[in-house]
C-alpha cells in the first residue's frame, strides 16, 4: 500500500472531488481553505478507533481502506454500517446529542484517512455561506442514508437486502468476513451462504 | 385559533420560534416569515402521503400531526408534530426516494406553509438562512438519533418513562394504539405500564 502514497494535497484534491458530488456549487477558494484543515493519519488493520461509551468529534475521509461500524446489544455484535474510501464517518450520535458515542469503530484493513475536528467545520460553515450549504447537505446525505437504511430494514426481504448489497456494494464481498456481511443484512450466515449460493 | 387574527400576528409566532434556533437580522427574517401562507387542515385529513408527496414546509400554529408508515398493513408511528415545531418531506428531500410516509392532523391542525423551493432560494441568498437550515436539519436528526437509541438500548418501561417526562400530555390526545406503536410496545404492555405508573402514584 505504501508504494502508491501521495501527497497530501493529492488526497486533499480528493476531498474536494467528494465535496463537489454533494454540492457543485462550492465556491472553490473556500473550498481549498476548508480541506486545508485536514491533516492526514493512517490507521492500522483491525485497530479501533473509537470505542462506545466514549466521545469523539472527529470527522474523518477516507481515502482508502475500510472501516466497520457496530455495536454490542446482549453480548452480540450488530454491524451498521461499513465505509470505504472515499465516504465519510463520524461519531454523529455523540456529536449533535452531546452524548456518549454507542458504536465502536474498527478498521477492517489498513486505512488512510483525513480528518478534522467538527468544530472547524463548524467554524468554516459559519465563515463562508457556500461552505454552510456543503455543511447542510453533508448533514441531510447522512441523515437520508440513516432513513433508508432504517426503511430498507422494515420493508425488504432478507433476498433484497442481499440483492441491495451486492448491487451497491458487491466489492465489500471479498473485502469482509462473511459473518459481519450477515449481522449487516440481519441475516444468520447460514442464509447468506445459502443466498449466494442460490445467486 | 381565533380566525380574526391577521397573518402577521401568526408570522411574529413563526418568528419566535426561529430565533430559538439562531440570531437572523431582523429585515431577512421579516422575508423568510413572508414566505409563508395559512393553512388549516380538517381533523383526520393526510397532509403528506406516498400518494401525495407535496414539498412544502410546515409549522404548527395549533392542532396536533402523527406521523405514521404502513407495514404489513399496520400503521407504525414514527412521531408526533405538535405545535410551535415544522414537519417536512424529509425522506424525499434528502434521498430524492419516493415518500414512505403519511401525515394525518389528529385534530384541526391550523399551520403556516411555504414552498420548500422559495425557502432554498432565499437560503442561497441569505447565509443567516442557509445558517437556520443547517441547524435545523442537525436538530432534527438528533431527535431522529436519540429516537433510534433509544429503540435499540433502552427497555419498554423505560422508554414509556422518557415518554411521560417529556410527552407525558399527549397521552390524553391520541390513540393508546398509536402511543404503544410510536413506543415500539404492544398495547397490552402499555396498559400495563400505565396501571403499574397509576399504583406507584398513590
Amino acid at each position: 500500500m505504501n508504494k502508491h502514497l501521495q501527497s497530501i494535497d493529492t488526497y486533499r484534491e480528493q476531498l474536494k472531488k467528494y465535496f463537489l458530488s454533494l454540492y457543485p456549487n462550492t465556491n472553490l477558494d473556500e473550498l481549498t481553505e476548508l480541506v486545508q484543515q485536514f491533516t492526514f493519519d493512517k490507521i492500522d488493520k483491525k485497530s479501533i478507533l473509537l470505542n462506545a461509551g466514549e466521545f469523539s468529534d472527529t470527522v474523518y475521509f477516507i481515502i482508502e481502506g475500510l472501516v466497520r461500524i457496530y455495536y454490542v446489544k446482549e453480548d452480540k455484535e450488530i454491524t451498521n454500517w461499513f465505509i470505504k474510501e472515499n465516504m465519510m464517518f463520524a461519531a454523529t450520535y455523540s456529536i449533535l446529542t452531546g452524548n456518549k458515542n454507542y458504536s465502536t469503530y474498527e478498521t477492517l484493513e489498513d486505512t488512510y484517512v483525513l480528518k478534522v475536528r467538527y468544530p472547524v467545520l463548524e467554524s468554516f460553515y459559519t465563515k463562508y455561506h457556500s461552505l454552510e450549504h456543503l455543511g447542510r447537505k453533508l448533514i441531510e446525505a447522512y441523515y437520508g442514508a440513516f432513513m433508508k437504511k432504517t426503511f430498507d430494514v422494515l420493508f425488504l426481504s432478507a433476498e433484497e437486502r442481499y440483492h441491495l448489497f451486492v448491487k451497491d456494494q458487491s466489492d465489500l464481498l471479498n473485502r469482509v468476513p462473511l459473518r459481519f456481511v450477515a449481522s449487516f443484512l440481519g441475516i444468520t450466515q447460514e442464509t447468506l451462504s445459502r443466498l449466494r449460493a442460490k445467486h | 385559533m381565533n380566525p380574526n387574527n391577521d397573518i402577521n400576528t401568526y408570522r411574529t409566532v413563526l418568528k419566535n420560534t426561529i430565533l430559538l434556533y439562531t440570531d437572523i437580522p431582523n429585515n431577512q427574517l421579516d422575508e423568510f416569515v413572508n414566505l409563508f401562507t395559512f393553512i388549516k387542515f380538517p381533523k383526520h385529513s393526510i397532509i403528506i402521503s406516498p400518494n401525495n408527496s407535496n414539498h412544502k414546509f410546515y409549522y404548527i400554529l395549533n392542532g396536533l400531526v402523527r406521523i405514521y408508515y404502513k407495514a404489513e398493513d399496520k400503521e407504525i408511528t414514527s412521531d408526533f408534530k405538535e405545535p410551535n415545531s415544522f414537519f417536512v418531506n424529509g425522506y424525499t428531500l434528502f434521498t430524492g426516494l419516493p415518500n414512505i410516509d403519511y401525515h394525518e392532523a389528529l385534530e384541526d391542525t391550523y399551520c403556516l406553509a411555504a414552498n420548500y423551493t422559495d425557502i432554498e432560494k432565499l437560503s442561497d441568498k441569505y447565509h443567516s438562512i442557509e445558517h437556520l437550515g443547517r441547524k435545523m436539519v442537525e436538530s432534527y436528526y438528533s431527535e431522529y438519533l436519540k429516537t433510534n437509541y433509544n429503540k435499540l438500548f433502552l427497555s419498554a418501561d423505560e422508554r414509556y418513562e422518557i415518554f411521560t417526562q417529556e410527552r407525558g400530555q399527549l397521552i390524553n390526545k391520541v390513540l393508546l394504539r398509536h402511543v404503544a406503536s410510536y413506543l415500539g410496545i404492544k398495547p397490552e404492555t402499555l396498559s400495563r405500564l400505565r396501571a403499574k405508573q397509576q399504583t406507584t402514584k398513590k
